[in-house]
């Protein structure tokens, strides 16, 4: 989208210094926990389209999946940065670093739809409670647009307008 | 109840139809018209300027412009309401859910004796700047502070916004005047139109 936005996403194969992430503590998540969590970035990476990918990397041998995959710095932050990913990493690496190419994706082949908000938060909700977006802010990538907000701006516009206005006729 | 629409071959159904169909080129041509005159012709920013949440940016700068809001006193007046607005919605609990608004979410948008004062120093002293954030504010039952942000960054390289970076490490945005002539320019041809086709 942009190059703050460049320097924040997905930077598989850039230039930039590259840094390995992982916490082995793996162990000491509860089973159940870690597969809602699954859930919910499936979920996340199926509304984006590209659950395929996702998909097959769960479908991967253990041994393939628990290889550590490259993170560069600046994924590192969006890691941080997301409560969702930030909770999976350790557990499933190779599973962030397909929703981390997805969103990269994501951003190059960005539609209208890709802007707004429509499923993913929804979607994300119904598959396990409450996805809160101040915690999850690049996973909240698809924006709302709300007719409704819309409605009331220009009505806020329009209380503050220094012009005086005609009576509508 | 809803009210009963007719659908017989009348000039009503002519003039809604013809009023749909300007509307629709409205929207399109604002869309092309800010792809057209941007700085940036890169697809990643084209993308972000065909955008929905792109028209809703471009409709907010024209409005500052076109509802004449130019003074600090002006934006103090808009602060104030927009205040007002969001204490209202925090008291309207299924009125947040439809919007997708958290109370959190609310509460960090309204202008505090911290923020309000900055909002205010940086409209004087530069008329028309604004802090990133506080813009973000002011939009905030519309779009998430990420989104206000890529549009901003995607505005600017379009050269639609001036967006710089203070000692304080704020970042400030002004509109360069473009998009809100190519906003006012669709709206007014729209207009024109309807009442082109009125008068065929």
């Amino acid at each position: 989208v942009s190059h703050d936005m460049a320097q924040q996403k997905c930077g598989a194969g850039q230039a930039r210094g590259r840094v390995r992430v992982g916490r082995s503590t793996s162990h000491q998540r509860r089973p159940g926990t870690l597969l809602k969590r699954v859930i919910r970035l499936l979920a996340f990476a199926a509304i984006i389209g590209s659950c395929p990918a996702v998909v097959s990397a769960r479908a991967q041998p253990r041994d393939s999946a628990n290889a550590m995959p490259q993170m560069s710095a600046s994924d590192r932050v969006v890691i941080e940065r997301n409560e969702l990913l930030r909770s999976i990493v350790d557990d499933d690496p190779a599973l962030v670093r397909r929703v981390l190419d997805a969103l990269g994706k994501a951003d190059d082949a960005q539609t209208r739809s890709d802007f707004r908000q429509e499923a993913p938060p929804r979607a994300l909700g119904s598959v396990e409670g409450t996805f809160d977006r101040s915690k999850n802010p690049d996973l909240d990538r698809l924006e709302r647009s709300s007719p409704e907000a819309m409605n009331d701006l220009f009505q806020l516009l329009k209380q503050a307008s220094a012009r005086r206005q005609r009576p509508a006729r | 109840m809803i009210t009963q629409y007719s659908f017989a071959a009348t000039r009503d159904l002519e003039s809604d139809l013809e009023l749909l169909e300007v509307l629709r080129w409205g929207r399109k041509e604002t869309a092309e018209r800010l792809s057209r005159e941007s700085r940036a012709q890169t697809r990643e920013i084209l993308d972000v300027l065909r955008s929905e949440p792109a028209y809703e940016f471009a409709e907010f700068f024209y409005l500052l412009r076109a509802r004449g809001i130019e003074t600090g006193q002006d934006l103090a007046k808009l602060a104030e309401i927009h205040n007002q607005y969001i204490v209202g919605l925090t008291k309207d609990a299924e009125k947040m859910r439809r919007l997708g608004l958290k109370l959190e979410r609310l509460l960090e948008a309204i202008f505090t004796a911290d923020t309000l004062p900055r909002l205010l120093q940086n409209w004087r002293e530069r008329p028309g700047a604004i802090d990133q954030s506080n813009l973000a504010r002011l939009l905030v039952t519309v779009m998430s502070t990420e989104t206000c942000r890529k549009l901003a960054v995607s505005f600017a390289e379009a050269g639609y916004l001036a967006r710089e970076r203070t000692a304080f490490g704020a970042i400030l945005v002004s509109s360069t005047g473009i998009v809100e002539q190519i906003f006012g320019s669709c709206l007014r041809e729209m207009r024109l139109r309807i009442k082109g086709k009125r008068e065929e």
